[in-house]
């Protein structure tokens, strides 16, 4: 479908995609302030390069790939301020579930046995959103990056300055926090009907 | 390289970032057949269903499919500014 010139006109922008690009940030930097700043510059940045849009993808989707790019160098430069916390051993979802010998301490429960029904539901994101909040930051971007845009490992890496095996420790604990958080947010709630 | 469930599972998830060579396969799948409970068989699965639903559910967000945080807005303010910014260009 071809853009119409009302499409086109960037005074028209904010109102039509500034709240979808507002949450998309806010899901992926978890502050209000950073979140607003990103919308502002993608925006500019869409503003400056119109003439680059040629019309293949929808004027949104545009917008979003633009944040995208916003947010992964949002992240490449605040990735010194991460906190030290994030490398310590204590503190992480591992314990819950493994014992010193590396064997389950219990049986984790029986849910999401139907990929299909479960979280496809938009309360889901809800959840998740909420065990995102969570996480630490180190732990956090690795997961927003890798999970919810898709990069490439190595990229990421990259990005952060990261050596692989750190990464694949980063996110094995993300993965096990998110599920020890789903588990009490999600599945008590849901209980009746993840049961099958 | 006998692998205990903590092991399986951290490799598992590797699986996701890297190519486990051969030898790593074996021992997973080893692990998985040996695993009496089949915890760690269902789990890896599980992770990989996660996957999947965070994939989907960020696209569906991009394109503005994801209804639930319609609540989340750009305050007035920071809506003000933006115009201002956008106006000076």
């Amino acid at each position: 479908m071809k853009p119409t010139p009302e499409d086109l006109d960037p005074e028209n922008w904010l109102d039509a995609h500034g709240d979808i690009l507002y949450r998309y940030a806010l899901s992926r930097v978890r502050n209000h302030a950073t979140a607003e700043d990103l919308v502002q510059d993608t925006l500019l940045a869409g503003v400056k390069s119109v003439d680059r849009f040629t019309g293949a993808s929808t004027l949104r989707t545009w917008l979003v790939s633009i944040l995208k790019h916003k947010i992964i160098d949002y992240m490449r430069k605040s990735k010194r301020e991460f906190s030290t916390d994030d490398e310590t051993m204590g503190d992480w979802a591992g314990e819950e579930y493994f014992d010193r010998k590396g064997r389950w301490k219990k049986r984790p429960p029986e849910w999401i046995s139907n990929p299909g029904k479960a979280y496809e539901r938009e309360e889901f994101w809800g959840v998740l959103q909420g065990c995102l909040g969570k996480l630490k930051e180190k732990q956090h971007t690795a997961f927003v990056l890798r999970e919810l845009e898709g990069m490439d490992s190595t990229a990421i890496c990259d990005q952060l300055e990261i050596s692989p095996s750190n990464l694949y420790i980063l996110m094995f604990r993300a993965r096990l926090a998110l599920r020890k958080c789903l588990e009490s947010n999600w599945l008590d709630k849901n209980e009746t009907d993840l049961s099958f | 390289m006998l692998l205990n469930c903590q092991g399986a599972a951290e490799l598992a998830s590797e699986a996701d970032h890297r190519t486990l060579s051969r030898s790593e396969r074996f021992w997973l799948t080893l692990h998985f057949r040996l695993c009496r409970c089949a915890i760690c068989k269902k789990f890896a699965e599980q992770m990989k269903e996660l996957r999947r639903a965070y994939r989907s559910l960020s696209i569906r967000q991009a394109r503005g499919e994801v209804a639930l945080d319609s609540n989340v807005r750009l305050s007035d303010e920071a809506r003000e500014r933006i115009r201002t910014m956008l106006d000076r260009k």
